[in-house]
């Protein structure tokens, strides 16, 4: 009698802890929603409503002006044509995702594959390329880049990624080639595949999920990339903005709110953010092995 | 002279791995090493970028630590007191937020997809945001007003800005929270289960078990969290004053760097703040591997 009241007890205890720590689940996943939340209903608020105070949580006062003003690209002068901001940004993002994961998984090869002399030396200069600051490199780059006539244009943001794409990334890949059998490689090598072979048929199919990671993350950050713009097009005539560097010029820290400007910029803002949501939820799973293999490396 | 066939398949495979590295070497060559030890030329010089380019000596590290119109040494201290305190919070709220959603079950691993979203939406998208959500009558005030709480200031006055800064990055610790996940993942279960063989609470499972098993990933977040924090510029982005806040009071070096170069358009001067910036990381991500005594990297 006295055990099973006591089994009665721990299990009440555990339902309650259950529903606590639901209810912090609830309160911290509201807290990140918020910002997001508001924005998407902002997109769809009528002006008056989203200036109403206190805030107004669900609109009810509906419009589409904002959105329609984006596709049409025709507004009384407080838009800018998004869209073609936005096929002008997926050129470089492209151009990025199908180069960058290309280059690295083919450096990554020669490390986790190959043996040749200086592999190390190779291997940590690599790494030490981590800690050297963007402010650093840039200067030289924007002289560089004028000096090949390649300023306001979409060169300076992708000719660095056929180079290997940055030492984390390959990091990355070499870790995740390292954990593919010996075997497999050793197999094809018998069976006289060269090592371009070995990398194109062998290596490189089994790398598909940290392929997929690299892909949606390379896709993340360039499309969110308003500095690269901001530095080597600056005085790129207005139709060859990326997205993110004409919201940052269109948004960028406006103190003082009009109520006009609301709606457009969370028009804009959910229209600039879905892609990458979207790409998110298609690969959440790939995406969140691949930050567990980086966590690994520590 | 006859060359064995060792030594031809030797060298066989030295030009592969060579022909594999060849991007590496180009990419690091051109877009690391050259600007680098460009930079270090021109923080020697008086240079615009156009026309003007004169050897003037150690005149631009003088003039950055005496008579910068700026206040270097106030930049910096915004800038180190920013990486300190992000930091010091984001590893320490993350590890917390990731230990609270390390049981595994469905509906645990829905909510961590939650938390990390806000780290898949862009850095424009989000600054655009905030400056309706922090304005003096914007929606977080609204908020506070309805709940009977006085207005908070957040970027509109030079003490509340850092703190804003805080504020707003909490909104990224679900890329923490993943890395912090991983390194749970990693711990052998039986470590646990001999530990609850021997009657350990969960307390003590924490203190002797876990954080002496992730040590290896708090050490990566902190060198990488350094590097960046001190690398901060999104500011730029949404704070006001062009990206310094309210009398300076988050006007941080890249910041700084980027308004030199570029605005300014003294690229000697910024390439000396830049190898200053360059020397200061150098120098922490030193000391942080020389004390790295604390990090456990198993029995081996």
């Amino acid at each position: 009698m006295a055990k099973s009241d006591l089994a009665n007890k721990t299990a009440r205890i555990r339902t309650v802890k259950n529903i606590l720590r639901w209810c912090f689940y609830v309160v911290v996943a509201v807290f990140f929603f918020f910002p997001f939340y508001y924005m998407l209903t902002r997109s769809i608020m009528t002006a008056r409503q989203s200036a109403e105070r206190p805030i107004v949580l669900i609109p009810t006062d509906i419009t589409f002006g904002m959105w329609r003003s984006i596709f049409s690209g025709e507004d009384s002068g407080n838009s800018l044509p998004y869209i073609k901001f936005l096929f002008n940004t997926m050129k470089i993002v492209v151009f990025n995702i199908i180069f960058i994961p290309l280059s690295a998984s083919f450096v990554a090869f020669g490390f986790a594959k190959c043996k040749f002399v200086g592999k190390n030396v190779l291997f940590a200069i690599m790494l030490s390329t981590i800690l050297l600051p963007a402010t650093i490199v840039q200067v030289p780059l924007y002289v560089l880049y004028g000096d090949l006539h390649l300023l306001n244009t979409y060169w300076p943001l992708m000719l660095p990624c056929v180079f290997g794409g940055g030492a984390m990334r390959i990091f990355l890949i070499r870790q995740f080639m390292l954990g593919i059998p010996k075997e497999l490689d050793e197999a094809a090598e018998i069976d006289g595949a060269g090592y371009f072979r070995r990398y194109l048929q062998i290596t490189l199919p089994n790398c598909f999920a940290v392929l997929i990671f690299i892909i949606v993350e390379v896709f993340v950050s360039n499309w969110g990339d308003y500095y690269g713009p901001m530095i080597y097009m600056s005085i790129a005539k207005e139709e060859k903005y990326t997205l993110a560097y004409a919201v940052f010029l269109r948004f960028q820290n406006s103190n003082g709110i009009h109520a006009e400007d609301v709606g457009m910029r969370a028009a804009v803002g959910t229209l600039m953010s879905f892609p990458p949501l979207i790409l998110f939820f298609c690969f959440q799973r790939n995406m969140i092995e691949g930050v567990v293999m980086s966590g690994i490396k520590g | 002279m006859k060359i064995s066939d060792k030594t031809v398949n030797k060298l066989r495979k030295n030009i592969a791995g060579y022909t594999f590295m060849l991007p590496l070497i180009i990419g690091v060559s051109v877009f690391s090493f050259w600007p680098i030890i460009s930079s270090l030329i021109y923080s020697f010089h008086k240079y615009d970028g156009f026309m003007t380019y004169e050897y003037i000596g150690f005149r631009n590290y003088v003039d950055l630590f005496k008579h910068d119109i700026d206040g270097l040494g106030k930049v910096l201290s915004n800038t180190f007191i920013f990486a300190a305190g992000s930091v010091i919070l984001s590893l320490s709220l993350s590890y917390l937020l990731a230990l609270s959603v390390s049981k595994q079950s469905k509906g645990v691993y829905a909510i961590r997809v939650l938390f990390y979203i806000p780290c898949v939406i862009p850095g424009v998208v989000m600054a655009a945001m905030w400056a309706d959500l922090l304005a003096e009558n914007g929606a977080f005030n609204s908020i506070f007003t309805s709940l009977g709480l006085p207005k908070f200031a957040f970027l509109d006055s030079p003490e509340t800005s850092m703190i804003t800064l805080f504020i707003t990055g909490l909104w990224g610790l679900g890329g923490g929270m993943i890395l912090w996940l991983a390194a749970f993942n990693n711990i052998p279960r039986t470590m646990y289960e001999a530990a609850e063989i021997d009657g350990a609470k969960s307390f003590t499972k924490f203190v002797k078990i876990t954080i002496p098993m992730t040590t290896p990933t708090i050490f990566y977040n902190m060198i990488t969290g350094v590097i960046g924090s001190l690398q901060y510029n999104g500011t730029l982005m949404l704070a006001p004053n062009s990206g310094r806040g309210y009398e300076n009071s988050i006007y941080f070096i890249s910041v700084k760097i980027y308004r030199d170069a570029f605005i300014r358009m003294k690229f000697g001067y910024a390439s000396a703040a830049a190898w200053i910036l360059f020397v200061i990381i150098g120098v922490l991500v030193i000391i942080m591997f020389r004390t790295s005594k604390w990090v456990f990297y198993g029995e081996e």
